[in-house]
């Protein structure tokens, strides 16, 4: 499967199309790479002899040391084009719909990536994963690739997103990254990377979709195991709502954050464009 | 407090009705829904109170909880629990009939019941009723004197206040149940009535003097003398001391000898009148009442079975009317209407005449529910077929006309009361019955009755779990 919304590449063409930031940049889009544009990556572009106009400190010393003459190394500008996703795997994940969950990663990866926008995507649940994978393309395998780690989620597991992330800290360079998860964990706090920005992307399915009102249900934790019977009234109902709406306003007060929350069911188009509006505020 | 045994056979019942409850239990258990979910994700306000425990699982239950509750309550109610309610105490009732006046003051059966509410200490301090009759309505009733007695300081004190405002006609020894019905227990009857044996009441007789009375036995039309007859039955030595004419605003005039003739009977003594009137028999100084019927009108007749049969007794009217006084016969229905006799034509009898009209003679008939007479063959046949309609005639005459509500204050007349003409109707007398002189020797069973299960509370109670049940279903389920 592609897990590819059929809107995707239209609502991909129409904010190409209104924002001008957002069509591919120079750097990406030239084929000769000595056009693509210099910036602050760790991708090595060329290195040439120092000029007047060149920053000093862009020398090389080593070189310098070894040869003599001044160098300076040029990089690739392509940190700020690259995203991280950071997907949900654990247990609890698998209560939801899990196609259309990975349908709306793989959309979201497949619009970005249609915009010019590397992706690279790690899974986590007690802790990141180790590999992740990273696609520059939609084309060339590079949607394929993000399929295909969707399709390999595995749904088990017990959640710690926080320990996840502070791995993801301290490995990925990307200034912008996606978590997708259900956030069930109470007092849960993400700050987002430095001078960067962090999507929440919460998907989780209402209990009042389980369960009628009046009834009660044996409740049995994924992750935990554990069972427990709970009465479902208007009342509780009432309280699960309040409560769920505690821990979306805690979840969206982090600062430099963006937070959406996506039932089962709904529309994902209108979240596809607030984040790229988000993206490319 | 209900005892041990009580209560264990209750057991049955509850458990009968504990039965479809658990039944649906068990059924909801089995249809339970089980969900995958993080429980972090469910509401914690259940978690981390003592008392969670409970209310979680009343929540849970709620529905079985109550419908155990109702049928704990409805198989109690069922194994006859809560018990009688009977909150207010003993009570005793003071017999108000003529028949405890009988005597000299001082002397009699209601001074005695007097001397024993102040002396007896078992009945001190309980609620006293009487047993009486209203006048006005014409009804047996059963009245609270317990504040007249405590405001009494001597037992003739009481026994005046009695006496002035009881009638002392008679007394429905039935209406004890009423008692029961309030809530009263330990009923005590004060009564001269040797006859009267008790059932869950204790009955305590007061001294009956010996009989001296003069009482009427009956007072009819003599067809063959043409004189209205009362005839009088008289023990122990009374005598008539004088006769009185009432006037109907209750006032009286002393009789005039041509007014009327009296002649002795084995039993007492018989007075004849020309016509209908209103008297007053005087003995030992006291003054009974009692009224002369006039001749009766002659039977009219509507309807042509009707009319064969008013000509077959040979008084057939000159018109049929529904008259006050008179008796119409008439075919078809409106069977026991007043006034009336109807009659129907059938083919088979199997069944005789009601007592009622025949005075106990065996007169065959059919059946026919909507006409008082049913008359078939043999029926035309009998001579005893005259009976109901000599019997209806005769009591039309009667100057007592039966009337269902007195439209003027009655007037204390001697013994007995005196209604006014009123509304067309004739003026009549009430005595007391003759059992208040002569005793019948009758059994007569005086009953506490039968104390009634406090159903309210119980249906209370289910009202009560039903509507709390309603609440938590709309505070719980909400409306969709």
């Amino acid at each position: 499967m592609t897990f590819i919304d059929p809107e995707c590449a239209a609502i991909a063409a129409a904010f190409a199309r209104r924002d001008f930031r957002a069509r591919l940049p120079d750097s990406i889009a030239a084929k000769d790479p000595m056009y693509r544009r210099s910036g602050a990556s760790y991708d090595l572009k060329s290195i040439r002899e120092y000029q007047p106009f060149d920053d000093p400190r862009a020398i090389d010393w080593k070189l310098y040391g070894r040869s003599d003459r001044a160098f300076v190394k040029e990089f690739y500008d392509e940190s700020d084009d690259e995203v991280a996703f950071l997907v949900d795997s654990s247990a609890s994940m698998g209560c939801a719909p899990v196609d259309e969950y990975r349908t709306f990663i793989g959309s979201m990866a497949y619009i970005l990536l249609s915009l010019g926008m590397g992706v690279r995507l790690w899974t986590f649940s007690e802790g990141l994963s180790r590999r992740c994978v990273a696609a520059r393309s939609k084309n060339a395998g590079g949607h394929a690739s993000i399929a295909a780690a969707l399709s390999a989620l595995p749904f088990s597991g017990v959640t710690d997103t926080a320990r996840s992330y502070a791995l993801w800290r301290a490995r990925g360079r990307q200034k912008r990254a996606f978590i997708f998860s259900d956030f069930h964990e109470p007092g849960l706090t993400l700050r987002a990377p430095p001078s960067g920005e962090l999507f929440l992307i919460r998907y989780r399915t209402p209990f009042s979709a389980l369960v009628e009102r009046g009834a009660e249900a044996e409740v049995l934790d994924p992750e935990s195991g554990r069972l427990v019977v709970v009465p479902w009234s208007a009342s509780d109902e009432d309280a699960w709502l309040a409560s769920d709406a505690a821990r979306d306003a805690a979840l969206a007060a982090s600062p430099r954050s963006f937070f959406r929350r996506l039932d089962p069911g709904s529309p994902r188009a209108p979240v596809y464009w607030d984040v790229l509006e988000r993206l490319y505020a | 407090m209900p005892d041990a045994s009580g209560l264990l056979g209750a057991v049955g019942p509850v458990a009968a009705a504990l039965a479809p409850v658990a039944l649906l239990l068990f059924v909801a258990l089995r249809l339970r829904k089980r969900v995958y979910y993080p429980h972090e994700l469910l509401s914690p306000k259940d978690d981390g109170r003592p008392a969670a425990a409970l209310f979680r699982s009343l929540r849970l239950h709620y529905d079985t909880a109550i419908d155990a509750a109702c049928a704990v309550i409805v198989g109690l109610a069922i194994a006859g629990y809560p018990g009688p309610a009977l909150w207010k105490g003993p009570a005793t009732a003071i017999d108000a009939s003529r028949s405890m006046l009988a005597g000299l003051r001082g002397d009699r059966p209601l001074d005695e019941a007097a001397r024993l509410l102040f002396s007896d200490g078992t009945l001190r301090g309980q609620a006293v009723f009487t047993l009486g009759w209203d006048p006005l309505t014409r009804r047996n009733t059963v009245r609270d004197v317990t504040e007249a007695l405590e405001d009494a300081d001597s037992p003739q004190e009481f026994a005046m206040a009695l006496e002035s405002s009881e009638s002392f006609m008679s007394a429905d020894y039935g209406l004890l149940s009423e008692l029961s019905r309030r809530g009263y227990g330990g009923l005590t009857l004060l009564t001269d009535d040797a006859s009267a044996e008790g059932l869950g009441v204790d009955v305590r007789r007061l001294s009956a003097k010996p009989p001296r009375y003069l009482a009427l036995a009956s007072a009819v039309w003599d067809d063959e003398r043409e004189r209205s007859v009362a005839r009088f039955v008289t023990a122990g030595g009374a005598e008539i001391e004088a006769l009185w004419e009432l006037i109907a605003d209750g006032s009286m005039r002393r009789a005039k000898p041509e007014d009327y003739e009296i002649i002795p009977s084995p039993s007492g003594f018989e007075l004849s009148f020309k016509g209908q009137g209103l008297w007053a028999a005087q003995w030992d100084g006291r003054r009974l009442p009692f009224a002369a019927p006039g001749r009766p009108e002659p039977l009219s007749a509507s309807g042509a079975l009707s009319k064969r049969i008013v000509a077959a007794l040979g008084s057939i009217g000159t018109k049929a009317r529904a008259g006050e006084y008179g008796i119409v016969v008439r075919d078809g229905g409106g069977a026991g209407a007043r006034g009336f006799v109807s009659v129907s034509r059938v083919d088979e009898e199997p069944y005789v005449l009601p007592p009622r009209l025949t005075r106990g003679a065996v007169v065959a008939a059919g059946m026919d529910r909507k006409a008082d007479l049913a008359l078939g063959e043999s029926s035309f046949a009998s001579p005893e077929a005259a009976i109901p309609f000599y019997l209806a005639r005769a009591a039309s005459g009667a100057a007592v006309a039966p009337a269902p509500r007195p439209r003027a204050s009655p007037v204390r007349v001697g013994e007995g009361f005196l209604y006014a003409a009123a509304g067309g109707r004739r003026a009549f007398v009430v005595v007391p019955p003759s059992d208040e002189y002569a005793p019948s020797g009758r059994r007569t069973v005086v009953e506490a009755g039968t104390v009634p299960d406090r159903r309210l509370l119980v249906a209370l109670a289910l009202a009560s779990l039903y509507g709390l049940k309603l609440w938590l279903a709309a505070r719980l389920r909400g409306r969709r």
